[in-house]
C-alpha cells in the first residue's frame, strides 16, 4: 500500500519537474535598442538696439534752451535671455567730450549728469536707482561701475544689485514678453538760460554755465547675468 | 520531443542596430523657443519569428522622469528638467505605429509609450493595419516592420543653463 503511494507521488513529482522545465523554455523574448541624448543648454544674453544709436540735440533757439529738448522713444532695446538678468546704464565718461568750441566764455566741462533719461518700462525691482522718471544719467565714476560690474550706486532699467528674489528679471524672449523684455528710452536736455542745466544732479564748474560748442557723450547699456 | 521544440522556434530582435548618440546644442534664442528636431535619428528594423510582439519606448535616468545633470553653467533657473521636453515621432510607410504621425512627449521607461501593442496580450494584427504585431521581417515588409524615429527637444527658457543627458530605450518584446 505504502509503496503504491510513494510510486504515485514520484510520478507527481516527476510531472511537476517536467512542467518546471517546460515553463522555463517559454521565457519572454525581448531585444533592446537605445540612444544616448545629451542636451547642452547654453546661457544666452542678447541685447539688441533696434534703432539708430546716434541721438542729436541741436539748440538753435531761445525756446530750445528754455524749454529743453525731449527725444521720445529714441532708443529701443530688446532683451533675449535664458538666464536671470539685470540691465543697467551709465555714461562711459564723467563729462561730455567737447569736439568744438563756439565761444570763449563758459565752462567746457559738462558733467554726464546733464543728460536726463527715462525708461518707459518702470523697473519692477523695488529699491535701488532706476530710470522710472526723467533722472540724470550718472557718469562713470558716480555710477560706481568698475570693469563692467555694477554696484548699489548704479542705475538699473531692470533688476538691481543682488541675487535675492525680486532683484532680477526672469529668462524670456523680447517678442514673447514685450512688457518686461522690451524697453523704450526717452532723453531730455534742458540747458536753461544761461546754460546751467538746472536739472543736473552735478553742478557745472565756474563760471556756472556751459560754453557754446559741440559735445558728445557715450551712453552704455549693459545686460548682465544676475550672479 | 526535441525536434518538435525546434519546429516552434521563436525570436524577436532588432536588426542593424546603430545606437546613435545625439547632442542637442541650444545656442540661440530661436532654438530655445522653436526647439531642435533631429529627423530620423534612429531606424528600428524589426525581425520576429513565430510570435506576436510589442514595441515600446521610454527614457532611463537616475531620477525617473528627469534628465541627469552633467554640469550646470549658472545658478538661475530650474535644473530639474523633465524628460517630457523631449518628443518623438515614430512612423513607417504603412503608419502601423499606434502613436500616429504626431510628436508625443517621452516618459520614463517605467511608464513607457507603446508604439505597438500594450501591456496585455493583444489580438493579432496583420500588416499593414495600425498596431501590426504578427511575426514578420523588415526585409520582406519594411512598410510594417521598419520604423523611423524623429526626435524633438523644446526646453523653453525656464531651465538652468547646463549639460544634461538621458538614454532613450526602445524595447521589442514578445507579446504574452
Amino acid at each position: 500500500m505504502i509503496s503504491t503511494k510513494l510510486l504515485k507521488m514520484k510520478k507527481i513529482f516527476t510531472l511537476f519537474a517536467f512542467f518546471g522545465i517546460a515553463t522555463g523554455s517559454y521565457a519572454q523574448l525581448s531585444d533592446q535598442e537605445y540612444s544616448y541624448v545629451t542636451m547642452d543648454l547654453q546661457g544666452i544674453l542678447n541685447l539688441t538696439m533696434t534703432n539708430d544709436p546716434t541721438v542729436n540735440f541741436s539748440f538753435k533757439s531761445i525756446p530750445d534752451y528754455q524749454q529743453g529738448i525731449v527725444k521720445y522713444n529714441t532708443t529701443r532695446l530688446d532683451v533675449d535671455a535664458t538666464v536671470a538678468w539685470d540691465l543697467f546704464a551709465y555714461a562711459s565718461t564723467d563729462n561730455w567730450v567737447q569736439v568744438d568750441a563756439y565761444s570763449t566764455t563758459g565752462t567746457p566741462t559738462l558733467p554726464s549728469e546733464i543728460l536726463e533719461v527715462q525708461s518707459v518700462r518702470a523697473n519692477a525691482s523695488a529699491g535701488g536707482n532706476n530710470f522710472n522718471s526723467f533722472i540724470s544719467l550718472k557718469g562713470l565714476t558716480n555710477s560706481g561701475v568698475a570693469a563692467g560690474v555694477p554696484t548699489a550706486a548704479t542705475q538699473f532699467l531692470a533688476g538691481r544689485v543682488g541675487t535675492a528674489a525680486g532683484q532680477s528679471y526672469a529668462p524670456g524672449a523680447a517678442l514673447a514678453n514685450p512688457t518686461t523684455n522690451q524697453f523704450r528710452i526717452h532723453y531730455r536736455l534742458k540747458p536753461g538760460i544761461p546754460a546751467t542745466f538746472p536739472n543736473s544732479t552735478v553742478a557745472l564748474g565756474v563760471p556756472g554755465f556751459a560754453q557754446a560748442g559741440y559735445y558728445y557723450l557715450e551712453v552704455i547699456y549693459a545686460l548682465v547675468e544676475d550672479l | 520531443m526535441l525536434l518538435q521544440l525546434a519546429s516552434f522556434a521563436q525570436s524577436v530582435s532588432f536588426a542593424l542596430k546603430t545606437s546613435p548618440n545625439i547632442n542637442l546644442v541650444f545656442d540661440s534664442i530661436d532654438k530655445y523657443r522653436n526647439g531642435i528636431v533631429i529627423p530620423s535619428f534612429v531606424t528600428l528594423k524589426v525581425e520576429t519569428v513565430g510570435t506576436e510582439w510589442d514595441l515600446y519606448m521610454g527614457t532611463t535616468t537616475n531620477a525617473n522622469g528627469f534628465f541627469d545633470v552633467n554640469t550646470t553653467y549658472g545658478t538661475s533657473g530650474n535644473s530639474s528638467v523633465p524628460v517630457s521636453i523631449l518628443q518623438a515621432r515614430v512612423y513607417n510607410a504603412s503608419g502601423t505605429s499606434q502613436t500616429g504621425t504626431s510628436f508625443f512627449n517621452l516618459t520614463d521607461i517605467a511608464t513607457p509609450v507603446y508604439l505597438i501593442g500594450s501591456t496585455a496580450n493583444d489580438v493579432a494584427v496583420n500588416c499593414s493595419s495600425s498596431g501590426t504585431n504578427v511575426a514578420g521581417s523588415y526585409t520582406t515588409q519594411p512598410q510594417c516592420y521598419s520604423f523611423k524615429v524623429d526626435l524633438k527637444a523644446t526646453p523653453g527658457l525656464t531651465y538652468r543653463a547646463g549639460s544634461y543627458s538621458l538614454r532613450v530605450d526602445f524595447v521589442l518584446i514578445q507579446d504574452l
